[in-house]
């Protein structure tokens, strides 16, 4: 009788662990690469890591101590003032110092997480969460103010500033797009209904156009004085990403695997490709070749006649969300689902260095 | 093949009764309804098999309760090949499938654990989750209109665990409903073990006794543990289920007496 209660127990056991394990769906991080000078800063599952360019090798990590309670979602921040700006799952958002990782202050005052990175616009950091929130601090981390959305969608991305205007612009999953005076975080417009969540931080143009992309498969064209669309491109997919934009035409992909070159002006296609996987990372532009990653693992270049780079694209492997980022002479990415979290690769299309490296390296 | 047979239907199905709801009242709360609902629907569409399962436990019951079965046990209490082998041979004369009753439960577990997972990944709270869940959705749903879902309902994120703050005490109300409502389930539709029924009665009744206080315990650990949606997904499968046997007529209230015996 007693082994038989002991077998019961043990299968309880383990049906908790299923359930409480792997039944439930894992909260995967998105990992967030942002460069300066010779160092990268990555923001990956619990822990944001100083990379030094040149030698592929960790300067430190955040937190040192095992921070199995929190998870990271978007590329860390550096303010004006020397300050590295992490959004922590766990409610809280960090200033650590660039040089050694060590926490300088953290704001803890948000019931809700924080899936997007922050934006530090005239000496305040605009702090969007994943509920109806968002903060405004001083660069000592004081709260000046809070912009409630009213509405349950919350911000997966980092707001924008367009230089003219003296406010920032917000992406809501809501539908929405929010014009908010940075000063006094007074809403100065909210867009009508786009149909669909804007997951994508907005590109901009000097014209005063922000352009995004949504789930409601579309692009659109928005005029930031007023909120009028001016056009609507419809897509394959859901739009994840914004587009990136240089010399009048967009470019972005979307979550059926189609990736466009669109005229900025009029929102006419230029030309598509179809790459092999869903695409949720914003390209990244250097020169004239536009990068980009996929699901399915590969990196892409292409040029702007929409041609794919001989050696391109290079299989790395995992799953690449995470948009590519410029660092300096070689394009890093950051996989999902591997043991590296940071691959850097020369424009040739070789990969130069993993981190960590790969055993045997 | 487990997401295209059980995880896609599913996830679709919730989505069309939060469409539904969200449609005619506005989205607020509705996905804790809608919640509701498929655990609702699911339970009528498994209701064949709850009823199989219940006339095979009847049919077992019978067995137990039997005058030649407890003779049967009394001559061959020291001769267990005997025993058994008489066993199988009344199990044909009465008609009755030792598995019978295990078997509808078995078909099932992967509805019911289909059922959790749907549930689960429509609750997606983070982006890589979101990318996933929206690989699941029929192109016939508007889903690009029902997202973000709206995950508040009554008091509580049905994507965070639940906790009630009262006076700054963070109350776990639907972990004690849980806790509650399977202790409650178990009682009022556990069968008694049958009087005088031997050594196989006592020991069925100390695993019953066993399963009484240790399976509340351990689906209110894991409602502690999830999201809340998931929680209230458990309470009104709990509540529902009571109410279906109500229905039929096999639910014994007398048991959930304190010091009553259960009884047949």
């Amino acid at each position: 009788m007693k082994q038989k209660i002991l077998t019961f127990t043990l299968l309880l056991i383990g049906l908790s662990l299923f359930l409480t394990g792997c039944g439930a769906q894992p909260t995967l991080s998105w990992p967030g690469v942002t460069v300066d000078g010779n160092t990268a800063y990555v923001a990956n599952n619990q822990y944001v890591y100083a990379i030094d360019l040149t030698s592929g090798q960790s300067r430190w990590q955040f937190p040192q101590e095992d921070a199995a309670a929190n998870s990271f979602y978007a590329p860390p921040v550096l303010t004006s003032d020397g300050q590295l700006l992490v959004s922590g799952y766990n409610k809280t958002l960090y200033s650590i110092s660039p040089e050694n990782g060590a926490q300088n202050w953290a704001f803890t005052e948000s019931p809700y997480r924080y899936i997007a990175s922050p934006l530090e616009a005239d000496g305040l950091i605009i702090a969007p969460t994943s509920g109806p929130l968002v903060y405004a601090l001083d660069l000592s981390g004081k709260l000046r103010w809070t912009f409630n959305t009213g509405t349950t969608g919350g911000q997966w991305s980092a707001p924008v500033k367009n230089e003219p205007c003296t406010c920032v612009f917000l992406a809501s999953m809501d539908h929405h797009i929010y014009s908010i005076d940075v000063a006094t975080g007074e809403q100065k417009w909210k867009s009508e209904d786009l149909g669909g969540s804007v997951v994508g931080t907005p590109a901009w143009d000097e014209n005063g156009t922000l352009y995004v992309g949504t789930f409601a498969s579309e692009l659109l064209s928005i005029n930031a004085e007023t909120a009028a669309i001016n056009w609507r491109l419809k897509t394959d997919g859901w739009v994840w990403a914004g587009p990136a934009l240089a010399d009048g035409r967009l470019y972005f992909g979307d979550l059926k695997g189609s990736f466009y070159a669109v005229n900025a002006a009029d929102g006419s296609i230029a030309w598509r490709i179809q790459p092999d996987g869903p695409i949720a990372g914003t390209p990244l532009i250097i020169n004239d070749t536009i990068y980009f990653t996929t699901e399915a693992g590969s990196v892409y270049a292409v040029g702007v006649d929409g041609a794919i780079k001989s050696n391109w694209p290079v299989e790395i492997g995992g799953k690449l969300y995470a948009a590519p980022q410029d660092g300096g002479d070689v394009i890093l990415v950051a996989p999902n689902n591997l043991p590296q979290i940071l691959v850097a690769l020369d424009p040739s299309g070789s990969i130069r260095w993993k981190f960590p490296p790969e055993q045997g390296n | 093949m487990w997401d295209t047979l059980i995880i896609n239907p599913m996830v679709n199905t919730l989505l069309g009764i939060y469409a539904l709801l969200a449609g005619v009242f506005g989205p607020a709360h509705m996905f804790g309804l809608a919640i509701i609902f498929f655990t609702a629907l699911i339970r009528l569409i498994t209701y064949p098999l709850t009823a199989s399962q219940m006339r095979s436990t009847a049919a077992m019951q019978e067995f137990q309760n039997s005058k030649e079965w407890k003779e049967i046990q009394k001559k061959y209490k020291n001769d267990r090949e005997k025993l058994a082998q008489e066993q199988m041979r009344l199990y044909k004369e009465m008609g009755i499938n030792p598995f019978s009753s295990c078997l509808p439960l078995i078909i099932q577990l992967p509805i019911i654990f289909g059922l959790y997972q749907a549930i689960s990944r429509a609750l997606a709270s983070a982006p890589v989750q979101l990318i996933e869940f929206s690989t699941h959705i029929y192109p016939f749903i508007n889903a690009a209109n029902l997202i973000p879902l709206n995950n508040r309902f009554l008091w509580m994120d049905l994507n965070e665990p639940e906790r009630l703050v009262v006076f700054g005490l963070g109350i776990p109300i639907l972990t004690i409903l849980v806790v509650i409502t399977t202790y409650m389930q178990q009682k009022v539709m556990t069968p008694p073990p049958a009087a005088g029924a031997g050594e196989q009665g006592a020991q069925m009744a100390q695993m019953s006794q066993t399963m009484n206080i240790y399976m509340p315990l351990f689906m209110g650990f894991i409602a502690y543990s999830l999201n809340a949606g998931v929680a209230l997904y458990f309470v009104a499968s709990n509540l529902l289920s009571i109410l279906q046997y109500a229905l039929m007529g096999k639910v014994n209230w007398r048991n959930l007496l304190p010091g009553r015996a259960a009884k047949p």
